[in-house]
């Protein structure tokens, strides 16, 4: 086709690709709009100036200043400030994407807010909305600082490293569930609301005189109300034995209902009045005793127990 | 790098018949970060000697132990080694 030497005259359109071949050099339109059809065109080393993108596709009224610049590090910038929306859902306010870069990288796309310190970056419509999702049954991850730390998937949550409950910081070493230093006791039978473990020292309370320890150690561990205490001590002197009772434990014996009572076993002992016998731990106590079995009677030997051990293992609730 | 050691009472109870329970953490700090928490606990008595036990706790045991606990205690300590024949 012949290609008109002036525009204002052509009573026709003009095919870009016509223009590309014909005209070397940059191209003004100056203040003509134009229009381009369904035609597809590339066009290389194309210059704007002024507003880029101005309006919506269609025949709505233009909103000046909508899109005014693309950087040269590919970012699209929203003039309006960080309320601005750039891309936008047909209908629904709630389907408003509101972050400040949308940005493309190695096939991903990114959403974040800028420079906000809270602020919803995705919002469901409704209580249960599908805000993010895989559209296959493959897990959704969910990356910190470009590290993943976890994912849910449809069996149900795994995490890379702990868990923290109740505000608690998750533990930095190992993989489990941090709980709050201080107990926060819930009142359901079906949840878990404290796990502790440390150390204590046995201490013989009353029983012996004139007690010397060489080893005194105590481990316990408390899973919700139940604690597994265990203690073991051996004397390097001792004298006057009677109706022996460890004390200093780390918790108490909870005073409940029928007389409860925490109680074990003895995994080692050498010292001769140690025979058949059960620690026990009464309600409202934080002491062991040590009763006979059989007799029901506090044992009693008037055998000095220096170079002797004695230990114990009990589980009580708190 | 710098690595520092603090023991403090974290944790005061007292339960309700006068047993005072508590709770020392140890923690190890690399450059304000908490590496390793440990902890210890006690327990003490109405009555109990204080000796070397931490300041703060004693301020509890002595506001705690008023002669009513006092004696509430011992009634409970001889009421439970009657009933088991001790």
């Amino acid at each position: 086709m012949a290609v008109p030497y002036t525009f204002a005259t052509a009573t026709s359109a003009i095919p870009l690709s016509q223009l590309d071949s014909n005209f070397a050099t940059a191209i003004t339109l100056g203040s003509t709009a134009l229009t381009l059809g369904t035609t597809t065109t590339t066009v290389a080393g194309l210059t704007l100036t002024g507003a880029i993108l101005n309006g919506t596709v269609g025949a709505t009224t233009p909103t000046t200043g909508a899109f005014t610049t693309v950087g040269a590090s590919g970012l699209i910038t929203s003039t309006v400030g960080n309320s601005g929306t750039i891309l936008r859902g047909s209908t629904a306010t709630n389907s408003y994407i509101y972050p400040v870069y949308v940005t493309n990288t190695s096939g991903g796309v990114q959403l974040a807010l800028e420079g906000a310190t809270s602020g919803n970056v995705l919002v469901g419509g409704t209580a249960y909305a599908t805000v993010l999702t895989t559209t296959t049954n493959t897990p959704v991850e969910i990356g910190i600082n470009t590290t993943r730390v976890g994912s849910f998937s449809s069996t149900g949550l795994s995490m890379v490293q702990s868990i923290g409950v109740g505000n608690t910081t998750p533990s930095s070493s190992g993989a489990g569930i941090s709980f709050p230093a201080t107990q926060s006791a819930s009142s359901d039978a079906n949840t878990l609301d404290d796990y502790e473990e440390g150390t204590w020292t046995p201490i013989v309370g009353v029983g012996f005189t004139g007690v010397t320890y060489s080893s005194q150690h105590g481990w316990y561990t408390k899973v919700g109300r139940s604690v597994v205490i265990s203690g073991r001590v051996n004397f390097s002197g001792t004298a006057n034995f009677n109706n022996i009772s460890i004390t200093n434990m780390p918790f108490t014996m909870a005073t409940l209902g029928g007389g409860a009572y925490g109680g074990g076993g003895i995994p080692y002992a050498d010292y001769p009045a140690i025979t058949n016998t059960s620690p026990y731990v009464g309600g409202g106590n934080a002491s062991v005793q040590y009763y006979s079995l059989g007799t029901g009677s506090a044992i009693a030997s008037g055998v000095n127990a220096s170079g002797n051990w004695i230990s114990f293992i009990v589980t009580i609730a708190t | 790098m710098s690595l520092t050691k603090t023991t403090t009472v974290d944790q005061i109870t007292v339960t309700e018949n006068g047993i005072v329970l508590y709770r020392e953490a140890t923690r190890i700090i690399e450059d304000g970060n908490e590496i390793s928490k440990t902890y210890h606990r006690s327990s003490l008595v109405p009555e109990q000697d204080l000796t070397g036990v931490p300041d703060s706790v004693v301020a509890i045991c002595n506001t705690a132990w008023t002669d009513e606990v006092k004696s509430a205690y011992r009634a409970m300590i001889e009421a439970n080694q009657a009933k088991l024949g001790a």
